[in-house]
């Protein structure tokens, strides 16, 4: 008799579930998704040094690729970085961002410029370029430089675009001993690839 | 030709009686009975209503503060560009808005419903998953390196995040308007309007970040190129659809009072996964020309068209099945009854009613109509016979 009440009371259909459930289940992917993988980013290390001597491709489009040939201390932060794209670079206080532009079109030089003042503006709404200056990398490249001054900080700002002028590399370096930042840019190579204009 | 037959033998509830339609805690602008999404408060469930409210809004402003935090600087340098893809965007956003609160059969989901989908969609949905995305993408890169990052990342990230921070808002609708998804069809129309208003910011954010992946040049130009590959491109194919087929997930399981048995939890955790398989292959770095992009966004379009098209022929046979019963209550044509389902055939009868009884008529359809669709959610197939022991 008990056993037929038992058997009964586990086949009485369940009803509805409370709508504290899915409000609570809700809540906790919110929380995993923002708060679990902020938590294992944290825990991961954010910087990976770079051997000296080491060379690595930045970018590479319509025909070339460009190159940065690293010295002793440079450390690349992954997390900040995303390959062909934009990278965060590291020497000491020295902080190195470098970003791969597109032109829609054969832009000179100054448009770029006047592109990257906007650019610079983006991060940092204080910061400001000066009139640039010509710089010739030590394999030939030649591009832009002027100083970047902002409320944070004083840094100096770089361009070269490529050769065909499919792609631009803009760099701003920031935080003391930047000469370390310049002498890495001064790597900067544009190789030719296979197929390319 | 319509597979919508009514099943006169087989009565639409479980007991066989005629529910009665709910009480409506606010009658609809017109006076007639509440509408999809508005359903009565009971002060049992206040507590839990309030508490979602919050979370929801919450989510909203904490959302929203994530996208100002991200995007405002691009706006202040380049506001001309902003405003331009601001106007784009919104052209798009209404004609979407308004096909897809269309497309519900029987009757459009409430306009309170369908602005907290899309608010939740552009604010809570967006700007939670920038900042989800910008961790997880960071851990790809730091465990498994750049070049596999750059190239597996967002297939990685998005589809997780994304897929799942959109269905949240969906569950927090049904959560707080439980009147509002109470069938896939539901769950699909609001996930797809969700989906809408993540599109529609994040298609503002990929114009922006197009403008500086331009070297900050020809603004305007980037702006158009980035509405012709994320509007005109793909634009069938992404957020709305694949957060449509999630939303009928949603549906399914809120449909059976977030209980739902073993073939209905089957059926929901497919549809989430196919929203997430399909959001994968969007972003994943398969066919990638042109031709290929266009092939995936058809793919997941024709999805989502399917689990549309199965969705609403389900509700709209419940439906006009309960027109039908109600129809002979109140002995009426069958087939007049049943013809209230869709928009046209009510529209086309007020047109034939003369001009003083037509408000009389009016009242009348919506109290039918309100009354099959509160009868057709709680259908139930009857019960199967119990087995006899010792056969």
């Amino acid at each position: 008799m008990v056993e037929a009440s038992e058997g009964l009371r586990h086949a009485r259909p369940r009803g509805p579930r409370s709508g504290w459930v899915p409000l609570g289940v809700s809540t906790a992917v919110v929380v995993v998704l923002l708060g679990g993988w902020a938590l294992v980013n944290t825990v991961l290390p954010s910087g990976t040094p770079v051997a000296a001597g080491q060379s690595m491709t930045i970018a590479s489009a319509e025909g070339h690729e460009a190159k940065l040939t690293f010295g002793r201390g440079w450390e690349i932060f992954p997390g900040d970085s995303s390959a062909g794209d934009n990278y965060r670079l590291g020497h000491g206080s020295t902080q190195l961002r470098l970003n791969v532009a597109l032109p829609e079109r054969r832009a000179s030089d100054i448009e770029l410029w006047e592109g990257m003042r906007n650019i610079v503006r983006v991060g940092d709404p204080s910061a400001s370029l000066t009139d640039p200056q010509p710089v010739t990398t030590a394999s030939g490249a030649e591009g832009l430089t002027g100083v970047m001054h902002s409320n944070r900080n004083t840094g100096t700002a770089t361009l070269f675009p490529s050769p065909n002028k499919g792609f631009v590399i803009e760099a701003t370096a920031t935080g003391a001993g930047q000469g370390e930042a310049e002498r890495l840019l001064q790597t900067l190579r544009f190789d030719r690839v296979g197929g390319g204009a | 030709m319509s597979h919508a037959r009514p099943e006169p033998d087989v009565p639409s509830t479980v007991d066989g009686r005629v529910p009665r339609p709910r009480p409506s805690a606010r009658e609809d602008e017109e006076g007639g009975p509440a509408r999809v999404g508005r359903g009565p408060a009971t002060d049992r469930h206040r507590p839990l209503r309030i508490v979602t409210g919050i979370v929801f809004g919450l989510g909203c402003l904490i959302g929203f503060g994530m996208f100002v935090n991200g995007f405002l600087g691009m706006v202040l340098v380049f506001p001309g560009e902003t405003a331009l893809s601001f106007v784009l965007l919104t052209v798009v956003g209404v004609v979407g808005f308004a096909v897809l609160r269309r497309i519900r059969p029987v009757r459009a989901p409430t306009m309170a419903v369908s602005i907290l989908a899309l608010l939740w969609g552009m604010t809570g949905a967006l700007g939670l998953a920038l900042t989800a995305n910008g961790h997880l993408l960071s851990i790809w890169n730091k465990v498994a390196g750049l070049p596999f990052g750059g190239e597996w990342g967002a297939a990685l990230t998005a589809p997780l995040n994304e897929e799942l921070l959109k269905v949240v808002g969906i569950v927090l609708i049904a959560v707080l308007l439980p009147k509002a998804i109470r069938s896939p069809i539901d769950g699909f129309i609001v996930g797809a309007l969700v989906g809408l208003g993540f599109q529609l910011v994040e298609d503002l954010t990929y114009s922006l970040n197009m403008i500086v992946m331009r070297g900050g040049i020809d603004g305007v130009v980037a702006i158009v190129q980035s509405f012709f590959l994320r509007v005109v491109l793909t634009g069938l194919g992404s957020h709305w659809a694949m957060t449509a087929v999630a939303g009928a997930a949603v549906g399914l399981v809120a449909a059976a009072s977030w209980r739902p048995e073993g073939r209905r939890t089957a059926q929901a955790t497919l549809l989430l996964l196919l929203a997430i398989v399909l959001h994968w292959l969007f972003d994943a770095p398969l066919l990638g020309s042109v031709s290929g992009i266009l092939f995936k966004g058809l793919l997941i379009f024709l999805t989502a068209v399917t689990v549309y098209l199965v969705a609403r022929h389900t509700y709209r046979s419940r439906v006009r099945r309960a027109l039908a019963e109600a129809g002979d209550e109140l002995g009426m044509r069958r087939s007049s009854a049943m013809a209230l389902a869709g928009r046209r055939a009510r529209v086309k009868e007020l047109r034939a009613t003369p001009v003083p009884e037509r408000p009389a008529a009016r009242n009348r359809q919506r109290q039918m109509v309100a009354f099959a669709e509160e009868r057709a959610v709680e259908y139930h197939p009857p019960p199967r016979p119990e087995p006899v022991l010792g056969e």
